[in-house]
């Protein structure tokens, strides 16, 4: 009977419990001892929990740059790329996706020192370039898989393969929501899902209250919220009768906590039917913010951007607990430059430039920066060296990413790649890494946050990743 | 024992002698500026103060450094080039990088080459001990965990209340709620017990009908009371009665064919079903529907379960396969088919390791399904909890890489078999009589026409080849001449039974040329009779293997290490080639092209033919053949080697424009060919002749001629029986996937579970806890069938715990052990092990592994009757879990049982069974690469587990209802209680949709309270309250004003059909 009861041991009344969840007591899923009874069935699997220690950001938004953006063209400058340009690479070369391997290829952007702290950064990101004390470049990641689908899987839940939980699902299963009325992960789908499909956002083996919502761009962004009667009184009508038909079923079935939970669910859908185009609406922003996103830029993409960025801060205003952008439909091949490396990547930073640096800006005016964790990357990055003669194959040796806000130190760069931007060979950050700090920084610590499934407590960060103390402040 | 733990310890103090020899500089150098550098930058993983020692490799004394770590030694004094330690930091072994996090500076490499050069000096001292953690103990794990040994009869418990029920399962029950005093709950109300047993054995609601009667004969008059009546007599009548009825339901539900749906769908989850192999594109598995029809009709048709078992692990390989009695079709191989349902990935950069990717999946799902271990957690280390090493888990890998996928034509493969060997038969018995008829008709030719032929003629070689064509330079995998006895594999029977050997015949396919040629050297060859075979309107891998006519008709060689660059075939005509490397299938994309390959061959001659690797050495290959269109072909031996071998003897090729002394030299030798023809036996030497002689047949001896009728005539009997033989081969075959076996291989072990870190080779065998380590004798090339016999033997403590359990999971809502899949020592505890114990003996020795006996008996017992409600407060304080089963479990439909119940209700239900799959329907939110075209909104009404089941474009309804991402076991799932559900049945199209085809339905019933009670019936099995009758009325008049109509408009009845679809007691069992 024990439904909610992932928290407690001794059984209690059912209808202390229930008081209890509805106040959202409990702690967080420190040990997995009660993991395999079905608490996911709890009416309340979503209400927080306290995490391990005092969480420095509240909600995370994971700007997801899907295809893998070139390091060497970004964030992390190699003037001896542009030295040896067209010359034979350097280092070995690694087998790489496509095998068609060619010469140094040095950046055709340039790179300016910005800031108080001078971070370099290329001509790709003009405006994110403004922001860039607010940003922890992380110079050193490195990734197990040179293929898309596996690294995608392997980025957003820790393993290479389908079928495990994503990191959305995991920081709502170990800290749950703040909202009532909206899931805790949200995806902001942009038009790309990336490959290995919305598996990347799945809960895997756990509850499927943990799943990332997919949220689209438009007027109908959530699946079956709308309700199909013609007035909304045809549908109150309809819950009246159910739930006083409801009620009956629990005189006639006894007083389990499945049926009641189940029946305050109704209560949450309903209200999501609100809350969800309530989100939606944005028309009390006003327009300088809006201008700050780029919404209605010229640029399509930039413009869908945009909408995806205030999105993302309308839900962390609401307490949604993890929020992932997917990059919009219409730059070509993503960042997945293999060709027309040149024209590619500035599609697709024209596309997210504005938008980030404004939602970095609206975070910031609106005090929310400080608990909001930003992270801003791809599933790997790019080789030095050309595909062919003008692209870049995928590089899980050495890329970048960065983090900002919610207790990262920003104006900060941490590790390096090699002479050639090729490989990492200075404090190098594993996915896993970059898992457990995102999670210290929600205040879980990611040994402790496990889940007992396949005969094994199985964690985000399987049995690695180290917390990035340097870039915390 | 003693004498080897005497040879370490010398060996130690040794070394420690040998430190105190190092010159004082040298012991300088290593304490200014080597320990120093190894304590900041590798101590934290490689010393005994480690928090976690990495790569077992200690490097704080010198000794722990010259042994290394789990690989080999570290350190070679005098040689840093040949030391791991410093391949290790300098950084260029991609897989081996040290220290992990940031590589040491140049200065820092040099200081320890130096030091490693001037011979690793270190003074003598004492190690440090680590505090050895617990080791693997297999023998005291095995001892100290439950599951281990094997289940024993227990004895039926005695129980106070003896009249509650005599079956033994009731008592095992009952004497545990005694011993707490608790009393069982009453019977459950007819009409929930009518629902139960419908939705747990067929997965329907009952039909409103069907609710009546039961309803009728179990009035609750007639329902026996928890204490025994003082009327005994009149009691025992009733209950006979009512079990009666309840047993005549039980048996209706287990013969219905929807019985098999319904359990099918609890076993794909076991098996991770699915049709695509997701990953990026989603490539299909093509045919795998065929699998989940196989399972449904084993399950219809009570296969015992330790069959079903041997089926799917080595349903190919049984002596004689369940033949389905409809088609013909061979049943049991379609087991196989379960190993490749998983993912695979299209163009892995690192081969081996996608490999090893796949092994582990099959391998967990294999031992979660079937046992109830998880062996996949020992795939880098040993066990963390069970007793199951980390050899075990590279013992059964082996198993896997010692066979391989096909699509087989399994409907036809059967008559096949059958026709080959008569094919073989026949061509024995014609040999004599034809090569005799050939000599006939060729003699006139050969005596008078030769030497006029024209030299557009290639002749052939009279010179006496040089060479045997093998050389030390080669390694030979398959040499059809002298193949191993396992390395005749082929899927279907193109090649026969056997190589075909020198001298025999190969049929032609026409009266005027009734032979083709002779076999000029030992080798498989393609029968004719198999030309037309073709798999058509079927499902096709991806890329060019899917393009290539490969079922039925695929030769497979020995696996081997690829040493050289190439693989080389000796082949006669064109032929398709598949270098199966590391068993990498998705050949589409931008890499691994190179493992196809096709060779034209226009004159069909021998030759080799060169299939470039270099790419791949070292890798694990074998290759598979197929013919080209209607070519004839050969394949004589497969090598490897870096250039070319030298054509064997007898094979070398023609001579063009000989002169005329050659030539009639040739004819001598030539007529000599024809008089031993006209022996009946050709031999091996002079075969090569006798096929040019028939290969010409038309240049020697004119169609038309004399001579040519004659020989018509006289091989028209035999062509007749091979054109009839032939005509009996199915050309279109079905096909399914499923495994075929290969040579044997034994898997490495691999070191921390890295494919590049291999140590010693694996012999296969079953896990050493069950079997000891002694290798079974392998009667196939995988040994699969002998695997399988172990893990069905009786004395395996869990296959049949396992299946018991996870039966006993479906029909009470948890299982003996909560954890269906993990029996271990991570799962939970039997709540009732002596039941458990008593149910696995049962169900062996009595019911003869029967499913359909073992659900009967559980469901026809009092502990699975009884009502849910909790309506006891001292049993609800005592057992709040219901672990002690004090009453029923109330319990939430799965997904596919929801939605058949909707199609059930709305009558719009399609009772179909089997077949391929309706495409999932699409909603605005799928998206991602490989998207396909959607499926109708209804899924054309047919149940739940005929949507087709694409990984990454997954129903929603059914996910929100947690049916379980296939990736691997999942034989308890989730019961999750979130928003999307509710929204689902609030709002979804298909729900609405049905809504509107359920009141269309009842449109035909005019009285309002008549259409409220045949709705609560069809929802509920029940009729309504009258509350709720009136309640329903007032909804539908009120509904009505508010639309502007009448409560006849079938929109009002469609809205409370909307309402009853959300009522929770539509989607709980109580």
């Amino acid at each position: 009977m024990a439904r909610c009861g992932r928290f407690q041991s001794q059984p209690l009344s059912r209808r202390a419990w229930l008081a209890g969840c509805a106040n959202g007591f409990g702690t967080l899923a420190l040990t997995s001892l009660l993991a395999d009874k079905a608490f996911g069935s709890a009416a309340n699997s979503l209400a927080p929990r306290t995490p391990h220690h005092s969480p420095r950001a509240r909600s995370v938004i994971f700007l997801y740059m899907d295809g893998g953006p070139s390091q060497v063209d970004t964030f992390d400058p190699k003037p001896r790329l542009t030295a040896e340009h067209g010359k034979p690479f350097g280092m070995k070369m690694e087998p790489t996706q496509f095998n068609n391997n060619g010469s140094t290829l040095g950046s055709p952007w340039e790179f300016q020192p910005h800031g108080q702290s001078g971070i370099p950064v290329s001509s790709l990101f003009p405006h994110v370039a403004q922001c860039v004390d607010d940003l922890a470049v992380v110079r050193s990641m490195t990734s197990n898989f040179s293929e898309h689908t596996n690294a995608n899987y392997f980025l957003h839940t820790g393993s290479g393969l389908q079928g495990r939980p994503s990191m959305g699902a995991w920081a709502g299963y170990g800290l749950g929501s703040e909202n009532a009325d909206l899931p805790g992960f949200v995806v902001l789908n942009g038009g790309l899902i990336p490959p290995g499909g919305l598996d990347n956002f799945n809960s895997g083996f756990l509850p499927a209250t943990y799943q990332g919502s997919i949220f689209k761009p438009g007027v109908n962004p959530v699946a079956n919220v709308i309700p199909t009667e013609a007035k909304p009184e045809q549908q109150d009508a309809k819950l009246a009768l159910l739930r006083r038909l409801d009620a009956g079923v629990v005189a006639r079935f006894g007083p389990h906590d499945a049926l009641e939970s189940a029946i305050a669910n109704y209560e949450l859908a309903y209200r999501m039917q609100t809350a969800v185009p309530e989100l939606m609406d944005v028309r009390g922003e006003s327009d300088a913010t809006r201008r700050m996103y780029g919404i209605g830029s010229p640029n399509r993409m930039t413009a869908v951007f945009a909408e995806q960025c205030l999105l993302a801060r309308r839900l962390v205003e609401r307490g949604v607990r993890f929020i992932e952008l997917t990059c919009p439909d219409g730059a070509g091949d993503r960042w997945d430059q293999h060709s027309n490396l040149r024209d590619g990547h500035e599609k697709n930073s024209r596309a997210v430039d504005q938008p980030i640096a404004g939602l970095l800006r609206d975070l910031k005016g609106r005090g929310l920066l400080d608990s909001t964790l930003v992270v801003w990357g791809g599933e790997f990055g790019r080789t030095p060296f050309a595909q062919g003669t003008n692209g870049r194959d995928h590089n899980p040796f050495g890329f970048t990413m960065w983090l900002a806000g919610g207790g990262v130190k920003g104006g900060t760069i941490y590790g390096a790649t090699d002479d050639y931007g090729y490989k990492a060979v200075e404090d190098k950050v594993a996915i896993h890494d970059l898992h457990a700090t995102m999670l210290h920084l929600l205040g879980i610590q990611h040994e402790h946050l496990t889940f007992r499934f396949s005969g094994r407590d199985i964690r985000l960060t399987d049995v690695h990743g180290e917390v990035i103390q340097a870039i915390l402040c | 024992m003693a004498c080897l733990a005497g040879a370490l310890v010398v060996g130690i103090r040794d070394a420690a002698a040998q430190t105190s020899a190092f010159p004082a500089e040298d012991l300088e150098f290593f304490e200014k500026r080597v320990r120093p550098l190894l304590a900041e930058r590798c101590y934290e993983c490689h010393s005994a103060s480690a928090k976690k020692l990495k790569g077992g490799l200690l490097l704080d004394s010198r000794a722990a450094a010259l042994k290394g770590g789990d690989t080999r030694p570290a350190v070679v004094p005098g040689q840093p080039d040949k030391s791991l330690l410093l391949e290790a930091v300098r950084y260029g072994n991609q897989d081996l990088q040290m220290p992990p996090k940031s590589r040491l500076s140049d200065a820092e490499v040099a200081t320890l080459a130096e030091w490693v050069k001037r011979g690793a000096p270190w003074p003598a001292e004492a190690a440090a001990q680590r505090a050895s953690g617990k080791g693997f103990d297999l023998q005291q794990r095995k001892q100290t965990h439950w599951s281990w040994t094997p289940p024993r009869a227990e004895p039926v418990p005695a129980v106070k209340n003896s009249a509650w029920s005599a079956a033994p399962v009731d008592r095992f029950i009952l004497a545990k709620l005694e011993f707490k005093q608790l009393t069982p709950a009453p019977a459950a109300d007819p009409r929930a017990l009518l629902r139960r047993l419908h939705f747990d054995l067929i997965g329907l609601p009952p039909s409103p009908e069907d609710a009546e009667a039961f309803a009728r004969v179990l009035s609750p008059s007639l329902l026996p009371s928890v204490t025994p009546s003082p009327a005994g007599q009149r009691e025992g009548e009733t209950g006979r009665r009512r079990e009666s009825a309840i047993a005549s339901v039980v048996d209706k539900l287990l013969a219905s064919p929807a019985f098999g749906e319904r359990w099918a769908r609890h076993w794909l989850d076991l098996v991770r079903y699915a049709e695509t192999r997701g990953h990026e594109f989603e490539p299909p598995i093509p045919n795998a529907y065929h699998y989940r029809d196989y399972v449904i009709r084993a399950l219809n048709a009570d296969v015992p379960y330790n069959q079903f078992v041997i089926e799917h692990l080595a349903g190919d390989l049984v002596a004689k396969p369940r033949i389905n009695p409809a088609t013909g079709g061979n049943e049991s191989v379609l087991g196989t088919g379960f190993w490749f349902l998983g993912e695979e990935v299209h163009s892995p950069v690192d081969i081996r390791q996608d490999e090893c990717d796949r092994l582990d999946n099959r391998l967990d799902v294999m031992s979660k399904t079937f046992l109830g271990m998880t062996v996949a957690c020992a795939r880098c280390h040993d066990h963390k909890f069970d007793a199951i090493s980390q050899r075990d888990y590279y013992a059964l890998a082996g198993f896997l890489i010692s066979s391989t996928y096909r699509q087989v034509p399994f409907t036809a493969m059967e008559t096949h078999r059958e026709i080959a060997a008569q094919l073989v038969q026949l061509r024995s018995a014609e040999q004599a009589k034809l090569l005799q008829a050939a000599a006939r008709a060729l003699r006139p030719g050969v005596t008078t026409t030769l030497l006029s032929l024209t030299n557009t003629t290639p002749f052939p070689s009279t010179q006496p080849a040089t060479g045997t064509g093998t050389s030390p330079s080669l390694r030979v995998l398959v040499d059809y001449a002298k193949p191993g006895p396992k390395d005749w594999v082929q899927d279907g029977w193109a090649f026969g039974t056997r190589p075909a050997q020198p001298g025999e015949i190969i049929f032609g396919d026409s009266a005027e040329r009734p032979l083709t040629g002779l076999v000029t050297r030992a080798a498989a060859v393609r029968d004719p009779a198999f030309n037309r075979l073709a798999a058509k309107g079927v499902e096709r891998d991806v890329g060019t293997l899917g393009e290539w006519e490969r079922s039925g008709q695929t030769l497979r060689t020995p696996d081997t290490t690829l040493t050289a660059n190439s693989l080389w075939y000796l082949v006669r005509g064109p032929v398709r080639a598949y270098a199966a490397v590391d068993s990498h299938l998705i050949i589409k994309g931008p890499l691994h092209g190179a493992l196809l390959r096709e060779f034209k061959d226009e004159r069909n001659r021998w030759r080799w033919v060169e299939h470039p690797l270099a790419a791949y050495r070292g890798h694990r290959v074998h290759a598979e053949f197929n013919p080209v269109g209607t070519a004839p072909l050969a394949i004589a031996m497969v090598v490897q080697a870096d250039t070319k071998p030298e054509l064997p003897a007898g094979l070398a090729g023609p001579m063009a424009n000989p002169p005329a002394a050659q030539l009639a030299a040739l004819r001598e030798k030539l007529l000599g060919v024809i008089a031993e023809m006209e022996s009946g036996r050709v031999s091996a030497e002079t075969a090569p002749l006798a096929d040019w002689l028939i290969q010409n047949l038309d240049q020697l001896c004119p169609p038309g001629s004399a001579e040519s009728q004659q020989l018509a005539a006289a091989a028209k009997p035999a062509l007749a029986r091979h054109a009839e033989l032939a005509a009996r081969i199915q050309p279109v075959s079905v096909v399914a996937p499923a495994m075929l076996d290969g040579s044997g291989v034994d898997e490495f072990l691999l070191v921390r579970g890295q494919p590049r870190n291999p140590a010693g080779a694996t012999p296969r065998r079953f896990l050493e806890a069950l079997s000891g380590t002694e290798v079974p004798k392998f009667v196939t090339g995988s040994g699969r069938l002998e695997l399988a016999q172990q893990l069905i033997d009786p004395a395996n403590p869990f296959t049949a715990r396992a299946i018991v359990n996870r039966v006993w999971h479906h029909l009470f809502g948890r299982g003996l052990v909560p954890t269906v899949d993990n029996l271990g020592v991570l799962g939970q505890p039997p709540t009732h092990r002596e039941l458990l114990d008593h149910l696995a003996v049962h169900f062996v020795r009595d019911l003869n592994w029967s499913v359909k006996a073992l659900i009967r008996e559980l469901v026809l017992t009092r502990a699975y009757q009884m009502a849910s409600t909790p309506n006891d407060a001292r049993a609800e304080q005592l057992d709040p879990e219901n672990e002690l089963l004090h009453r029923a479990n109330l319990r939430r439909l799965e997904g596919e049982a929801i939605r058949d119940a909707v199609l059930a209700v709305s009558g719009r239900l399609d009772p179909k069974i089997g077949g391929p799959s309706v495409m999932v329907h699409l909603t605005p939110f799928m998206d991602g690469r490989g998207k396909p075209g959607s499926g109708p909104l209804d899924g054309a009404g047919r149940r739940s587990l005929y949507t087709s089941v694409r990984r990454n474009f997954l129903p929603p309804m059914m996910l929100a209802f947690d049916m379980p991402i296939p990736f691997t076991t999942m034989g308890r799932r989730n019961v999750s209680n979130v928003p999307a559900q509710s929204l689902i049945l609030m709002n979804d199209p298909f729900i609405v949709e049905q809504t509107r085809v359920w009141a269309k339905r009842l449109a035909s019933v005019s009285e309002p309270a008549e259409r409220v009670r045949q709705m609560y019936l069809a929802a509920f099995s029940r009729p309504p309250s009258e509350p709720e009758l009136q309640d329903a009325l007032a909804f539908v008049s009120a509904q009505a004003e508010r639309l502007g109509s009448t409560s006849a408009d079938a929109r009002v009845w469609a809205d409370l059909g909307h309402v009853l679809f959300n009522v929770k007691e539509f989607i709980y069992l109580n």
